[in-house]
């Protein structure tokens, strides 16, 4: 019998000193290295306002770092054409409040845009494919002809995060995927994230406020702290109440806020 | 209503294919000649051959209607796009300031006296020169938001405007101020065969192109940079090559007819009423809608009193009604201004 081994896993991205500044002078994010291996999850933990975003989106290709270089399959980021990026990335912002006028089938149909050619439009193969993937995320049907704009913000994520995921890319690069989900819906982007790591191969990364999903997902945690890295390593290893106190300050684990955390290893 | 595409999306394309048809033949029977529906069909099968009825159509009428539909579609596409494009409703090629450009190019062109094909050449070019000056505007502040393309077209139109009064006053009273008038106040009376032929040729070749790449491109430039980008599609390359194509319409529009207000604004807004907002709907229902409301505007231009009105009036009498009525139609919906 096979191990399979984490170490063995090709190393997807590879990120070296990598730092950046909207402003000359007031740096976002220093001294950056890190590596994303293929079929992994990992998980961006940090304050408001470390610099999370900015890096998941330098890692998407979005944005161009200042310094320091990006690798996605051994070839430098920048160079990948916005076509032959999307074949490998799917990025899934935070802010839905974008007026989007599609309707969630419209919106869905545009995940096969990398993969077809320029004269494109839509055809029912592509509809039954969309049809045949949102059973898996829970989306009814009769969700496919509301317009975007008309689902609540929770709703149009899930719509999102299904284009995203539809878009057949290798790697899905979330930010705060679950912010404004309830509950239930949590869990099933959790769970779905999950299952995409595992059956379908795919390489997860996203940004996240709760260090319980990044618990339960298993996988890397990276905890950001005033645009450095603090901690990387397993979830397990990682997320430990004196950890946690250096990456959101001593308030969160001790005295009177530690009434409300909630923090335990569940397999999920 | 968009909800209904899917059952009855042919049916819509059918009938307003069938509509534009009728507004065509219609309006060439219609003038100060009355000619009758069997004249008129026979004139346009058997051609010019000397007759009287066929004369009327082949040089007056003909081109004339052709141009205006051809330019009404022209606009009414030039709206989608940018609709589309600026992610903004109340986007058109009137406030964009291809239109003020363009005017500032007819201006200056009668002022100094030119002929007019290099009075309408210079118009076509300041008009897309506007255009990239509101781009360029628009850069210059650091905030990426479509508002500041917005502002950007507010402001060079102002610009232009101004531009345009100051002409106005150089003009000589008597023959070019006239003449600056009535071009900019919009008119298909003076346009040539040759134009007509131009304009027929260029619309279709821009529009084709549009329509085609609708699917793929024009769909994900509605989502903004980081999601086109995200899905694979190079923004910044093609939010300039699909600017550039409505800014061609618009200033071809402008530089041959005048400028004509309303119709890039409000038939988007019908189109995506009864279609949706993906391209590859609305853009077919824009071009029946767009040239037949441009057809009736000018046939009732030319046929409503014995002179000449400025179809730029027209088409602002009926457009800003038509919006109206779309405004509260749309009000009894469940999404705003969308």
């Amino acid at each position: 019998m096979e191990l399979t081994d984490k170490e063995d896993n090709n190393c997807l991205i590879k990120i070296e000193n990598l730092s950046f500044e909207y402003h000359k002078g007031e740096p976002v994010l220093q001294d950056i290295n890190l590596e994303i291996n293929e079929n992994t999850i990992n998980v961006f933990l940090g304050l408001n306002g470390c610099g999370k975003t900015t890096l998941i989106k330098l890692i998407a290709g979005l944005q161009r770092q200042t310094n320091g270089t990006i690798l996605l399959n051994n070839k430098p980021i920048k160079e990948y054409s916005d076509t032959a990026r999307s074949k490998y990335i799917a990025y899934v912002p935070q802010n839905t409040n974008n007026n989007m006028a599609f309707t969630v089938e419209e919106f869905l149909l545009l995940s096969f845009t990398n993969q077809r050619n320029l004269l494109w439009q839509p055809t029912t193969d592509d509809l039954n494919k969309v049809k045949h993937f949102i059973k898996n995320l829970d989306i009814d049907e009769d969700k496919l002809q509301k317009k975007m704009c008309e689902l609540s913000g929770g709703e149009r994520q899930i719509v999102i995060i299904a284009g995203a995921l539809l878009q057949d890319a290798k790697i899905i690069i979330l930010d705060e995927p679950t912010a404004s989900l309830d509950m239930k819906n949590q869990y099933a982007v959790l769970h779905f994230l999950k299952k995409c790591q595992k059956e379908n191969d795919k390489t997860i990364i996203f940004t996240c406020h709760d260090p319980n999903h990044a618990l339960r997902l298993g996988g890397d945690t990276i905890a950001i702290h005033n645009g450095k890295i603090l901690f990387k390593g397993q979830s397990r290893d990682i997320i430990k109440a004196k950890n946690l106190k250096k990456i959101y300050g001593e308030s969160v684990i001790d005295s009177k806020y530690s009434q409300y955390n909630i923090i335990t290893l569940e397999d999920f | 209503m968009a909800k209904t595409w899917h059952k009855y999306g042919w049916l819509y394309l059918i009938v307003g294919f069938i509509f534009m048809a009728f507004v065509f033949v219609l309006s060439l029977c219609m003038g100060q000649y009355h000619l009758s529906f069997s004249e008129v069909i026979n004139a346009l099968f058997n051609g010019d051959n000397g007759e009287t009825a066929n004369n009327i159509i082949w040089k007056l009428r003909l081109p004339r209607l052709l141009s205006a539909c051809f330019i009404g579609v022209a606009l009414a596409v030039a709206g989608i796009i940018y609709q589309n494009t600026f992610q903004n409703e109340l986007a058109s090629p009137d406030i964009i300031g291809v239109s003020s450009g363009a005017s500032v190019g007819i201006a200056w062109g009668i002022l100094i006296g030119l002929p007019l094909i290099a009075i309408s050449f210079l118009g076509f070019v300041l008009g897309v020169l506007a255009m990239g000056l509101t781009l360029f505007i628009a850069r210059l502040f650091k905030n990426k938001s479509m508002t500041i393309l917005i502002i950007s077209g507010v402001l060079v139109s102002g610009f232009m405007g101004a531009v345009v009064s100051l002409i106005k006053s150089m003009a000589d009273a008597d023959t070019q101020l006239p003449n600056i008038v009535f071009w900019l106040l919009g008119s298909f009376a003076s346009v040539t065969m040759e134009q007509t032929i131009i304009i027929m040729i260029v619309v279709s070749i821009c529009v084709t192109f549009l329509y085609c790449i609708s699917g793929k491109i024009l769909n994900n430039i509605a989502l903004g940079e980081e999601q086109a980008r995200s899905k694979g599609v190079n923004y910044k390359l093609w939010r300039i090559i699909i600017l550039g194509f409505a800014t061609i319409l618009t200033a071809l529009s402008v530089s041959i007819a005048g400028v004509i207000g309303w119709v890039g604004l409000v038939i988007p807004h019908i189109a995506r009423l009864l279609a949706g907002h993906t391209t590859q709907k609305s853009i077919p229902l824009a071009i029946l809608f767009g040239g037949s409301f441009m057809m009736i505007c000018d046939t009732l231009a030319r046929t409503l009193t014995t002179s000449e009105i400025p179809v730029g009036a027209i088409t602002g009498f009926f457009g800003i009604i038509l919006f109206i009525a779309i405004l509260t139609f749309k009000k009894g919906q469940k999404y705003g201004i969308d």
